[in-house]
């Protein structure tokens, strides 16, 4: 599996929930170069927490999708373990998912698609490639 | 499981695939038409969440996404800066960044 292109935080999966087309862009020229696109599961579980039960069908439409790659953080206390990394950059952004996702998009070095970006450029910089949604 | 198909090609198609290898045309042609399936379940995916149709184009997106490219530089000041952030030494904060994310 190829490295992702795009990190979509909570905001992007409300955006694409609800129809907002700058997301739509992004994840169809993920999946028409052959590319994959990162979610970061904080994330994930935020967008769960925020949008109604009806719209869950769609995330899981898109979580179907083999281009999408739904991210997990390591869990192996002493070896490898991204938790007190993304806790920290979560302190940074403000924001739980804001750091997981800032995190994965550093890892992978991917662009970062989000509707807060003011959250985020704190630790990616003002150079990071970033769609605001 | 496997099945035989006949298909017609455009002639540029048709010298395409005779430039490969006969015992690879087949896995081929599978691969294109499997990377064609997810870019049009994607489409469906958006579609059920009201968004608009977005043309069928491989090459455009090849390019606009090389144009937004992190590059090493930005990857690098952006670990500097988290381990500034986090008071924490360059060296500890990149192999956090560089273990291959689970997945």
């Amino acid at each position: 599996m190829s490295a992702p292109v795009y990190v979509l935080d909570t905001g992007a999966l409300m955006a694409y929930a609800q129809g907002v087309d700058a997301v739509g862009e992004a994840v169809v020229e993920a999946a028409d170069a052959g590319a994959t696109v990162a979610v970061p599961l904080v994330c994930l579980l935020e967008a769960y927490s925020l949008l109604d039960h009806a719209e869950h069908e769609f995330l899981r439409m898109l979580r179907r999708n083999p281009s999408v790659r739904v991210v997990t953080p390591a869990l192996r206390v002493d070896r490898a373990d991204d938790c007190p990394v993304i806790g920290g950059m979560a302190r940074q952004t403000g924001r739980l998912g804001a750091g997981h996702a800032a995190f994965v998009a550093i890892s992978s070095a991917a662009g970062f698609i989000t509707s807060r970006a003011d959250q985020v450029r704190k630790v990616l910089g003002d150079d990071w490639p970033i769609v605001e949604v | 499981m496997s099945r035989r198909v006949t298909i017609s090609v455009p002639d540029d198609v048709a010298e395409q695939l005779a430039a490969l290898p006969a015992r690879q045309v087949s896995a081929y042609v599978t691969e294109a038409l499997r990377r064609r399936r997810i870019s049009d379940d994607m489409r469906a995916a958006l579609r059920a969440a009201g968004h608009r149709e977005f043309p069928y184009d491989p090459e455009g997106a090849m390019r606009r996404l090389a144009a937004r490219q992190v590059t090493p530089e930005m990857r690098d000041a952006a670990i500097a800066r988290v381990a500034e952030l986090l008071d924490c030494p360059v060296d500890e904060v990149r192999a956090d960044f560089d273990r291959p994310n689970a997945a």
